[in-house]
């Protein structure tokens, strides 16, 4: 993600390209390197979203003697007037944008913190990223047992509330299901984020604070003038990480919630499993699919845009 | 300023106080978040290392009352954990050594070499992200059947890698971004070939990138379980992922012994990234922070 | 599973075992890992030529063998059946039932049913005959010469073939904790109303005892819908009638607000399935409603317990219940379906049958005549909840939706669970739940 590599690549023939005798000699070693894995993720990936994309036009009932069928855009109009697929879109922007929200404002703010200098600080770092390392299924596992309104550790927290008199069902209250699917999320997920920025913080200059430090800036002004511009780039590249990664994420609402109460954690992926394996109608899980997939690739052409208009400004 | 007006020793002592008070509240911080991250893996032992009647009641004990072992044996005993094991293990390795390979190839076309086509490489890596695995897991499916590749543990591999490989390539073209050209340059000009440059120059620089890349391909595979269990029809083949779900399934499975098998389940990753830590960091973030 | 189930796995599979991690091995030394795992699933008749003697090898799959005492029982019956004779080597593949339905319908749609004889649900099952994916299974009765196979067998013909036979039957009824009634001094109760009154009195939430338990989460949508389909029957209504949904009918109405009472006065609001069975097994929960096959897990599972279970009769006039029949099928496309009709046959041999049943405490025999009265006389659970009761099927209660039943009870339970949660009116959540049906319908037929 260099600056001068992507100015090079976008913007017409490098500079200094004599000074880069890789560039002229043996053109066809680039395209034998990335050959076998153009035929992998053809095959295995592109292959199959192709498949998946044609299965949208046609109705399929899975386990039925029915035929195949070739229905147009039957699919994309059910699912257009369906307001189970807006509800589904909106509870999965939401979930989205709460888990980049809150996952990289965490993540910002231990990074700050723990880029300050203090004892066992080593320590702390390494148990930091604890929550990265632990598999999903046991945080589910873990997280479902604080969470039980018969046993869960978490009431007695709850308890000490004002007004709060027997254990709250934590998963079956809209509001607090969906809470509950962001926090965990945001705490499987912001350490990375938190590592990362960390990384950004550390590349800053330090004589850039310090200068401004004798310019007599105070702590509010040395942030907004120089940690965030520093680290600004990191956050836009952790957004479309943190946006594609909540965006996918199933095992963690599939296991804790269903997509319940009411569907209000229904995100589209969750919809999808369930449409094609649990109501056996594929053809339009494979509409739902695709819909989903054009949503994304529009976050990751923001994202290339951005780029762009980065190397565009630097070059 | 505030020195010229006011007495020079309750100025100091002032701040003095004020430092004091910042360094208190910055351990205080740093105490709170930290049992924001640890409690829940507290809370995993806790439920682990007790017999079941201290866990099944409220409030629960926040302090283990009595220490106990057996669930590991009739976990052990009672369901086959340790094949599960092996299979998350093979799974996870073979996807580990596939994606470190592979991705070694994308992120030296992709960051040292100069050639048309490289930003449609790059976007085509980007496009293989963006879908929902669960898309494609019935073409995947066919697929597999008509090529006889159903119920085998490097299949499975394949496809994992398949779906990490993207990420992978990236965090190491970050990596590979930061190796100076004049270097790599020099050396071609030294009669070295480009591939000759990889491996004497690029790759001995970025063990950090492929440290990164190893254990992001290998949390990948460990995690998978949509896949693994669609793909993986025998028993025979079951990785941990999916046996931990059918404990979950099983609703007699005792919570202590349960909770000891997610336990199991998560020791092997944990060690494998504090054992990595130091070099994890900066193969991660390398391509992150330059951007 | 068994240390023995285990075992039994390792030697069976290890030949295909070790040649599969060489190949992994070679496979992962080059870059031509795709043309390298290609053949890494073996043809069954490979694994058989490293073997003594050329057996031919019959894939099982089912969701059982590592269930307590059905998991013994059917590893038994593969063995007994492999000693019995030398042609066939019938080789018993566990899948977890979470899995089980999704992967046979990824299967189906690649063309091609997975295994050789397989275990389908009540819900699988007609899916399957309809999509003509079986092999008739007629045969089977004429050489035991069985005359008196169980009518809900009927729902498993089409065009005058049989394609399952029942493995188990498993019907629901009123499981309680004698203990606890009669510390509560209590007897069972005969109305549905006595029934919510008695789960009251049961019921002391302060110190976590309670009077009954039934799955309530939309987190555990199989498990919740399975349970919840017995509430039409309190007030003898039934959720459809071929594709018209009868959701705001009156009795349907009547059994989910007794559900609702239930949940209101009696139910440890929020518990998932796992915590509602635990709490069962420690007497904390003193009665629910379980299927008969259940029973004979908690020998094993909760051998203190297991003594104190009792029947409660059905506190309905009616005197009806479900019962959900799982048949043992024949995948058409399998290559030894002769070697995997010996299997079936073999199982369903009278004598052979009539320990299976007995093997894994099931209590619905679909060859009545197979019966033992001193096995069911052994039973102290058995009457009266799960006896002489009259039994119906998902088909009689559900209709056509029986063919989208995970669809139809995805509507009916998200709307409910409006009602015991957000403290929406029953009719008010059945009223957007039938509208929803109806368009399901519409969609179907």
């Amino acid at each position: 993600m260099s600056e001068h590599v992507e100015a090079d690549a976008l913007t017409g023939p490098p500079r200094g390209v004599k000074a880069r005798p890789l560039l002229r000699r043996r053109y066809l070693l680039p395209f034998a390197l990335v050959l076998p894995i153009v035929i992998y993720e053809g095959l295995l990936i592109v292959y199959p979203i192709v498949q998946g994309i044609f299965g949208s036009f046609t109705r399929i009932e899975l386990a039925s003697s029915a035929a195949t069928t070739w229905v147009g855009w039957d699919n994309y109009e059910r699912m257009f007037s369906d307001p189970a697929f807006w509800k589904v879109i909106r509870v999965t922007l939401l979930f989205t944008g709460l888990v980049i929200v809150v996952a990289l404002t965490v993540g910002l703010l231990t990074a700050l913190l723990f880029n300050r200098p203090f004892r066992f600080r080593p320590f702390a770092r390494g148990m930091l990223m604890m929550p990265w390392a632990i598999p999903e299924v046991p945080v589910v596992m873990i997280f479902i047992w604080i969470l039980s309104p018969q046993f869960g550790v978490v009431n007695i927290l709850a308890r000490m509330l004002p007004g709060v008199t027997k254990n709250p069902q934590w998963l079956q209250v809209p509001e607090l299901a969906m809470g509950w699917m962001v926090l965990i999320s945001s705490w499987k997920a912001f350490p990375f984020y938190s590592l990362v920025i960390l990384a950004a913080l550390q590349a800053i200059p330090q004589e850039l604070y310090e200068s401004a430090r004798v310019d007599g800036a105070n702590r509010l002004q040395l942030f907004w003038n120089i940690t965030f511009p520093g680290i600004g780039s990191t956050l836009e590249l952790l957004v479309v990480l943190a946006a594609i990664f909540s965006f996918k994420q199933f095992t963690i609402i599939f296991l804790m919630t269903g997509g319940g109460p009411s569907g209000t954690t229904e995100t589209i992926v969750i919809r999808i499993f369930n449409t094609a394996f649990r109501f056996y109608d594929y053809s339009y899980a494979t509409a739902l699919g695709v819909a989903g997939f054009v949503v994304s690739l529009a976050v990751a052409l923001v994202f290339i845009m951005m780029q762009v208009r980065r190397a565009e400004d630097s070059a | 300023m505030v020195a010229k007006r006011e007495d020079a020793r309750v100025a100091a002592a002032k701040i003095d106080a004020r430092r004091l008070f910042n360094t208190a509240l910055l351990y205080l911080t740093v105490a709170v978040v930290s049992l924001i991250i640890v409690f829940p893996v507290y809370w995993m032992m806790i439920s682990t290392f007790q017999p079941s009647k201290y866990i099944l009641r409220f409030p629960p004990p926040l302090l283990p009352q009595e220490l106990y072992f057996a669930q590991f044996a009739e976990l052990f005993s009672e369901h086959p954990i340790a094949k599960w094991l092996r299979n998350s293990f093979l799974i996870a390795a073979m996807t580990m050594l596939l994606c470190m390979a592979l991705s070694v190839l994308g992120a030296f076309a992709l960051s040292n070499l100069r050639w048309p086509g490289r930003n449609l490489f790059g976007l085509f890596l980007l496009v293989t992200q963006m879908l929902p695995e669960v898309l494609i897991l019935i073409p995947l499916y066919i697929l597999y059947r008509r090529l006889n590749m159903l119920n085998s543990i490097p299949s499975l591999a394949l496809i994992d890698a398949a779906f990490i490989l993207p990420i992978c390539i990236w965090i190491l073209k970050g990596v590979f971004d930061n190796v100076p050209p004049e270097v790599l340059d020099a050396s071609v000009v030294d009669g070295c070939t480009e591939l000759g440059a990889l491996w004497r120059i690029v790759l001995p620089l970025s063990a950090p990138g492929l440290a990164a890349v190893a254990v992001v391909a290998f949390f990948f595979a460990w995690n998978e379980y949509l896949y693994a269990g669609i793909m993986l029809s025998s028993g025979e083949f079951m990785p941990a992922s999916v046996g931990l779900s059918t404990l979950k399934a099983i609703a007699q499975t005792p919570v202590e012994q349960y909770m000891a098998a997610g336990l199991v389940f998560s020791v092997l990753p944990v060690l494998f990234y504090l054992v990595m830590q130091k070099y994890i960091v900066s193969g991660l973030t390398a391509g992150a922070v330059k951007g | 599973m068994s240390d023995y189930t285990n075992r039994r796995q390792e030697g069976s599979r290890s030949t295909l075992n070790r040649r599969d991690f060489l190949r992994s091995a070679s496979a992962l030394a080059g870059l031509g890992l795709l043309a390298a795992c290609a053949p890494a699933a073996q043809p069954a008749t490979e694994v058989g030529a490293d073997a003594p003697m050329e057996r031919t090898t019959v894939r099982y799959l089912s969701w059982w063998f590592e269930e307590g005492n059905r998991g013994e029982t059917w590893n038994n019956f593969v063995d007994e059946f492999n000693e019995y004779q030398a042609e066939i080597e019938v080789v018993a593949e566990n899948i977890p039932f979470d899995q089980y339905t999704t992967k046979t319908i990824v299967g189906t749609q690649s063309g091609q049913l997975d295994g050789d004889i397989i275990m389908a649900t009540p819900e699988l099952a007609p899916r399957l005959i309809q999509s003509d994916l079986l092999v008739p299974l007629d045969d089977v009765l004429i050489r035991n010469d069985i005359t008196d196979l169980s009518s809900a067998h009927d729902a498993l013909r089409k065009d005058g073939h049989l394609y399952g036979l029942d493995m188990v039957t498993v019907a629901f009824g009123i499981l309680y904790n004698k203990d606890r009634y009669e510390e509560a001094n209590i007897t069972p109760a005969t109305t549905p109303q006595e029934w919510v009154d008695v789960s009251a009195a049961l019921t002391d939430r302060e110190n976590q005892k309670y009077g009954f338990f039934a799955t309530h989460l939309v987190s555990e949508p199989s498990d919740f819908w399975f349970q919840l389909e017995v509430w039409c029957m309190p007030y003898d209504g039934i959720w459809a009638e071929g594709t018209t949904p009868l959701l705001t009918s009156d009795p349907i109405i009547q059994g989910l607000k007794l559900f609702k009472q239930m949940y209101d006065v009696a139910m440890p609001q929020g518990a998932d399935n796992p915590t509602g069975y635990r709490l069962f097994q420690n007497g904390d929960v003193a009665q629910g409603l379980y299927v008969s096959a259940a029973v004979g897990a908690f020998t094993k599972d909760a051998p203190d317990v297991y003594p104190k279970l009792r029947s409660a009769p059905i506190p309905w006039e009616t005197n009806k219940s479900i019962a959900r029949i799982h048949p043992m099928m024949i995948n058409k496309d399998s290559e030894v379906v002769e070697e995997s009709m010996e299997f079936v046959t073999y199982m369903y041999q009278p004598d052979n049958y009539r320990r299976m049943v007995e093997g894994c405490e099931d209590v619905i025999f679909a060859q009545p005549s197979a019966a033992r009265q001193e096995y069911l006389d052994g039973l102290e659970w058995l009457k009266p909840g799960f006896f002489g009761v009259d039994y119906l099927t998902p088909f009689d209660i559900v209709g056509d939706f029986v063919y989208n039943f995970n669809e139809f009870g995805q509507i009916v339970i998200t709307n409910f669970a409006d009602v015991l949660i957000a403290g929406k009116s029953v009719e008010e959540a059945m009223e957007t739940a039938q509208v929803q049906a109806e368009d399901l319908a519409d969609r179907i037929s």
